[in-house]
């Protein structure tokens, strides 16, 4: 259970370049000697007519009921982001039509917080780690609380921190420029995930080999260290989601509602990490409940998800990193 | 001990149903079109027109909007095509077609323009795709998706599909889910994303919308 919870949120995490933009994907070596074609008019074979609008046909989507509960689920999901997506848009445009008046504006941070909440329950690779890593370690409620939280708002904030030179300063090539470095933001955060993973799987066995190392106010004090260390080196990818809000924010000349829409969006997503950062550490709680303390099976449930958690967090780290490679 | 079974338990169902299956995590919205161009006996290819989401939009305005007027002039089109359209092709521009037991992923477009309507940014392509109508009707299907799930691709509403038959050729076509052909994908975004029939997988895939055309000689 403990696996299948880990290695279900994996799904999807490397994919979250844009297609659209040079860099993502594998381009083969045949691709890359491809010459580009050339559709000048004076080269250009004939094609037919672009579409017109001629004909009378709706589509209202089929009835999903046939599908499975997951994919359903996957549909509603989608369904409902495209749905605050478009209301968030439209909300801002209003915002700016309408003088900034109080109203549509709490309605931007409404839809932002939602979307932001509904967005983080998506493919990440902050779920698998905080999840791996309160699997791992047993610590105080608002540790988890804060560690999930604080994955959340640096998602929202690396986001601004990097959009905001590149609108300032490279101007023109701006989603571009902001791909190609999440995607070197991407390889950084998966190798430190790596490193931490099987850095504190060594020094748990460590401390299992020689008994008095990890243990004591030392040993806590070495928790908080990491576990701030943890949140900071994978927190850093910034979210697509956010960059596009302030975006678009920029473009209606709204930097203030932009930034309070990122910042709703990341309280979101912080809310939501948060949740699931709490839930896996009562999860592993219970797990470790089950065995009566100072009996065999505690101890071997304690350090099984001790080593467990450490180094699904590093092969989780290690995978990622190659596959990105 | 019970208690704590149950609690395990409980925390395990929460955490599947909150933070696992809400696999679709998509950063941008499309809406498609598609028209079917056939030329005498042949189906010649098909058009795809795309409407993205406002956001999408406003950035490439902001990017490739140089002089800033509200529209594209060609050599905008062109810088938009080099950087924000030609990558698409290491994802088969998130095209296949399936013709009986063959399935073509596609390798090449041709066309592109790009516009932009009431704040929304347009794209447009034409797919060369050339078959011969049997006189048997013959179907052929159409999917249009994203798998990295980066893009979350529907259709308009408002004729999602135009057919330019010839005379002679009868063709209609329905847009529906094929419960029996789910797309799995590499979580690592590898280069094969081949489309993978998986009968009793409910998780790690997805289903998406098939545009089937039916065709044949009258």
């Amino acid at each position: 259970m403990a696996l299948f919870c880990t290695l279900l949120p994996l799904e999807g995490v490397g994919a979250q370049e844009n297609p659209f933009f040079s860099g993502s994907g594998q381009t083969s070596e045949e691709e890359e000697n491809e010459t580009k074609p050339d559709f000048s008019p004076e080269t250009q074979e004939p094609v037919p007519e672009p579409p017109s609008q001629v004909g009378q046909n709706k589509w209202q989507g089929e009835p999903r009921r046939n599908l499975r509960w997951f994919a359903l689920l996957r549909s509603y999901s989608a369904e409902l982001q495209r749905e605050l997506y478009g209301t968030l848009s439209g909300a801002m445009r209003r915002v700016r039509d309408s003088s900034r008046e109080l109203t549509t504006l709490l309605l931007v941070l409404a839809v932002s917080f939602a979307y932001g909440a509904l967005h983080a329950l998506g493919p990440g690779h902050r779920k698998t780690v905080l999840f791996s890593y309160f699997m791992a370690r047993q610590a105080p409620t608002w540790q988890a609380v804060f560690a999930g939280a604080g994955m959340g708002l640096l998602h929202g904030a690396a986001a601004v921190l990097i959009i905001l030179p590149l609108f300032y300063l490279v101007r023109g090539s701006m989603t571009m420029t902001f791909n190609s470095l999440s995607r070197s933001l991407e390889l950084a955060t998966f190798g430190f995930i790596a490193l931490f993973g099987f850095g504190m799987l060594i020094f748990q066995l460590l401390g299992l080999l020689i008994p008095k190392a990890g243990h004591g106010e030392e040993a806590k004090a070495h928790s908080r260290k990491s576990l701030s260390l943890l949140i900071i080196g994978s927190g850093l990818i910034p979210c697509p989601g956010a960059a596009m809000v302030l975006i678009f924010g920029l473009s209606l000349e709204m930097l203030g509602t932009g930034l309070l829409a990122v910042a709703a969006m990341s309280l979101g997503m912080a809310f939501s990490l948060g949740l699931v950062a709490f839930g896996s550490m009562k999860f592993s709680g219970g797990l470790r409940r089950i065995g009566k303390r100072k009996s065999r099976l505690y101890e071997f449930l304690h350090h099984g998800l001790e080593l467990g958690g450490y180094f699904l967090i590093g092969i989780f780290g290690l995978v990622m990193l190659t596959g990105m490679l | 001990m019970k208690s704590s079974l149950k609690r395990v338990i409980f925390t395990a169902v929460l955490l599947c149903a909150a933070g696992a299956p809400l696999f679709s995590h998509p950063h941008m919205f499309i809406d498609t079109r598609v028209r079917f161009v056939f030329e005498g006996q042949m189906l010649e290819g098909f058009w795809v027109q795309w409407g993205f989401d406002e956001m999408f939009s406003a950035s490439i305005r902001m990017d490739y909007d140089a002089n800033r007027n509200g529209s594209f002039e060609s050599r905008e089109v062109e810088s938009i095509e080099e950087n924000a359209f030609r990558n698409l092709r290491n994802y088969n521009y998130f095209i296949s077609v399936d013709r009986g037991e063959r399935r073509q992923r596609i390798e090449r477009v041709e066309s592109f323009d790009a516009w932009l309507e009431e704040n929304r940014l347009y794209y447009r392509f034409f797919v060369p795709y050339e078959a011969e109508v049997p006189e048997q009707r013959e179907e052929l299907r159409l999917i249009i998706f994203d798998d990295t799930f980066f893009c979350d691709i529907a259709y308009f509403e408002e004729e999602p599909v135009l057919i330019d038959a010839a005379q002679g050729i009868e063709a209609n076509y329905n847009i529906r889910v094929n419960r029996d052909r789910s797309i799995s994908y590499d979580p690592l975004g590898g280069r094969e994303r081949n489309g993978t029939e998986t009968e009793n997988l409910d998780y790690g895939t997805a289903y998406p919308y098939e545009l089937i055309l039916n065709f044949r000689r009258n």
